[in-house]
């Protein structure tokens, strides 16, 4: 099997589905004549043509607006928002319409359209443009959200985000469109289920999107010590975690690391979910290692620190099974 | 409330600690957290902190002083009153050749871990605390162990090495609180497998023997109809043989699906002296070799049988491996 990046497993979904079913259509900023703010649009314009990839104004109200009526009347739509801290622009749009209107109209219109956005750091990119706001979208019910880690999932939880039949938005991570792998034939795991991406007796480290990386590099650096079984949780709304609980009823330790800030995170929600699910097999509290609560700093030594990295993770996930402090804390 | 101050167990296998020095002076006040004692263990001296609040009274062991572990040792009382009072706990005595001895295997006071006399709430993860509540365990006996908390899963395995303090009469829990001690000669075990197979080429099977004789010895003791033995050695799986002394020891015995009577370890071709794992609250004897002797050592609990019954059982034991034409008469 080839390898590819990150960014062509994205395009190779968004022209499979676009090949196969004509109600499917892109719309967003520099998605057509320029290819895409990161690259992942290049070349479908030429395919598809003008009236399925639609280079919009600079609004993002009106694009995810435009989006939900297309949905509404038959089309399949994957609007495109460069950057997820422009959420904030298209929030009524996607709380007060897209994820209500089915439930509204009693099923009568549903509105299937896909978000595309991404977030995260690691560019500079300051306060405004490195944000990881997937707890706003995972707060509001009736919007899906999936946030691949791989390249193979960047490829199937794409193509599967097109098939719901509810919005769904889609975050990828700036930092990982180089990412290199291969898109197996098969998701690693059903819509809505996290994969088990290492096996590990001593410790559950559940996470998603970039942060997979650094607890991956974090848990071959432990091992043997320490074996670390590493959770990618894909999906966070649906989220069947079944998966994850048993490998904490397994482990007795529960760690959660994103890059998003720790407060009213994701993280924390898994965190209440694994204490409620899980507390007579825990042998510590569960811990949440996320950003900083702080506006993410433009200056690069800064931004790295704002956030976990590999080393930290190690850190923490060895306090959590032999309560010996790391170095620079004792 | 007053509370014991016991010898604490600090390690896995230990069986006595030696007190080095008191930290603290009959009739002194002592304060929860004060370091009352210095114990030395095989790998290291601890100090040993106060549980309550009052004065130390009743100090039964001195500096230097070995002492086995669980024993009480002085008394946190409310008042400094009796601070001097004798020894409340005589010293185990070792067991003399083919003589057994009852001895308790925890001390004579009952050491509940009553939280209202400590100053507070046993720390210990949800996990931990799970499993101890389903093998009826008590955190308390860590914490009067000077066990530093909070406590996982791991130091369990030091609570089910100690002796089991219960609450005497808790339902559905059974405690094996006694040890009988025996030895004997191996010498006439051997004459007797030798003069067999000499004689009668009967080659008697391993373990048929041992189970045969306490089978034997139990029904004796106990009037027993029906005798099951949950035979073990270090390396086999186990069997379950029903009423071994009825069948000829040239014969292996009949393995049945019943509930076991008794439990044997056959522990002769291993290292191991002498064992206790709990097995499911059943009597349990084990036999072990030690130089030219078998060593017995049986561990029961006051609802499966009478103390004369468990002496009578350890001695006829003892009778019939010291002589086995004993076992056929």
């Amino acid at each position: 099997m080839t390898k590819t990046t990150y960014r062509d497993a994205l395009r190779k979904a968004l022209l499979d589905a676009m090949a196969e079913d004509e109600n499917v259509i892109l719309m967003g900023e520099e998605v057509g004549l320029y290819g895409g703010a990161y690259g992942v649009t290049k070349g479908l314009l030429d395919h598809f043509g003008a009236n399925r990839v639609i280079d919009t104004p600079i609004s993002e109200p009106g694009i995810v607006g435009a989006a939900i009526g297309a949905a509404m009347t038959g089309l399949r739509p994957v609007a495109e928002i460069m950057y997820v801290d422009f959420a904030g622009m298209v929030m009524d749009q996607l709380a007060n319409q897209a994820a209500k209107s089915r439930y509204m109209f009693g099923g009568q219109i549903g509105v299937p359209m896909v978000l595309r956005t991404q977030g995260g750091t690691g560019r500079s990119a300051a306060a405004q443009h490195s944000q990881s706001l997937e707890a706003w979208m995972m707060h509001t019910p009736g919007l899906r959200l999936a946030m691949p880690a791989t390249v193979s999932d960047a490829y199937h939880l794409l193509r599967d985000a097109m098939r719901q039949p509810d919005p769904v938005v889609f975050i990828e991570h700036k930092g990982l469109y180089t990412l290199k792998g291969e898109i197996s034939p098969d998701p690693d795991a059903p819509w809505g289920q996290p994969a088990i991406r290492r096996d590990g007796r001593d410790l559950t480290i559940a996470t998603y999107s970039r942060m997979l990386h650094e607890t991956l590099t974090a848990a071959a650096a432990l091992a043997p010590e320490v074996e670390v079984e590493v959770i990618d949780l894909r999906c966070l709304n649906p989220l069947d975690d079944t998966v994850l609980m048993e490998s904490v009823r397994r482990t007795g330790r529960c760690l959660i690391v994103t890059e998003a800030v720790t407060t009213g995170s994701v993280a924390s929600e898994i965190a209440a979910r694994v204490t409620e699910q899980c507390f007579d097999w825990l042998e510590e509290p569960p811990l949440r290692l996320g950003g900083e609560d702080i506006p993410i700093p433009v200056s690069p030594a800064l931004e790295r620190a704002s956030i976990p990295d590999a080393m930290l993770i190690e850190e923490v996930a060895r306090w959590l099974v032999t309560r010996e402090a790391p170095s620079w804390a004792a | 409330m007053p509370l014991d101050v016991i010898m604490p167990a600090l390690g896995m296998a230990q069986e006595t600690g030696k007190l080095v020095q008191w930290l603290k002076q009959p009739g002194d006040p002592v304060a929860t957290g004060d370091l009352l004692f210095e114990v030395e263990t095989d790998k290291t001296v601890m100090e040993v902190e106060a549980q309550a609040d009052g004065f130390l009274t009743q100090v039964s062991a001195g500096d230097g002083e070995d002492v086995p572990v669980g024993q009480v040792i002085a008394v946190i009382s409310a008042t400094a009153d009796n601070a001097l009072a004798a020894p409340a706990t005589p010293a185990p005595v070792a067991a003399p050749e083919s003589t057994p001895v009852l001895t308790s295997a925890v001390p004579t006071a009952p050491v509940a871990a009553a939280p209202e006399s400590s100053d507070g709430r046993i720390l210990a993860s949800p996990k931990a605390r799970r499993l101890a509540a389903e093998e009826g365990l008590d955190l308390g006996q860590l914490a009067n162990a000077g066990v530093p908390m909070p406590y996982h899963v791991s130091d369990l395995t030091t609570l089910r090495s100690m002796p089991s303090a219960a609450a005497p009469g808790q339902p559905g829990i059974m405690v094996v609180t006694k040890q009988i001690t025996a030895r004997c000669s191996q010498q006439g075990a051997r004459d007797f497998i030798d003069w067999m197979q000499a004689d009668g080429a009967i080659k008697i099977p391993p373990n048929a023997l041992f189970a045969s004789f306490a089978a034997g010895a139990f029904r004796a003791a106990t009037e027993a109809a029906t005798v099951v033995v949950h035979v073990f050695d270090p390396d086999g799986d186990g069997a379950y043989l029903r009423n071994p002394d009825f069948t000829r020891l040239s014969v292996t015995p009949q393995e049945t699906e019943e509930d076991a009577t008794l439990v044997l370890h056959n522990l002769c071709d291993s290292f191991l002296t002498s064992l206790r794992l709990g097995d499911a609250g059943l009597p349990t004897l084990s036999i072990g070799a030690d130089g030219d002797s078998y060593l017995m050592t049986f561990d029961f609990g006051g609802d499966h049988l009478e103390d004369a019954q468990a002496i009578a059982f350890v001695s006829g034991l003892a009778r019939r491996l010291a002589d086995p034409l004993h076992h056929l008469v």
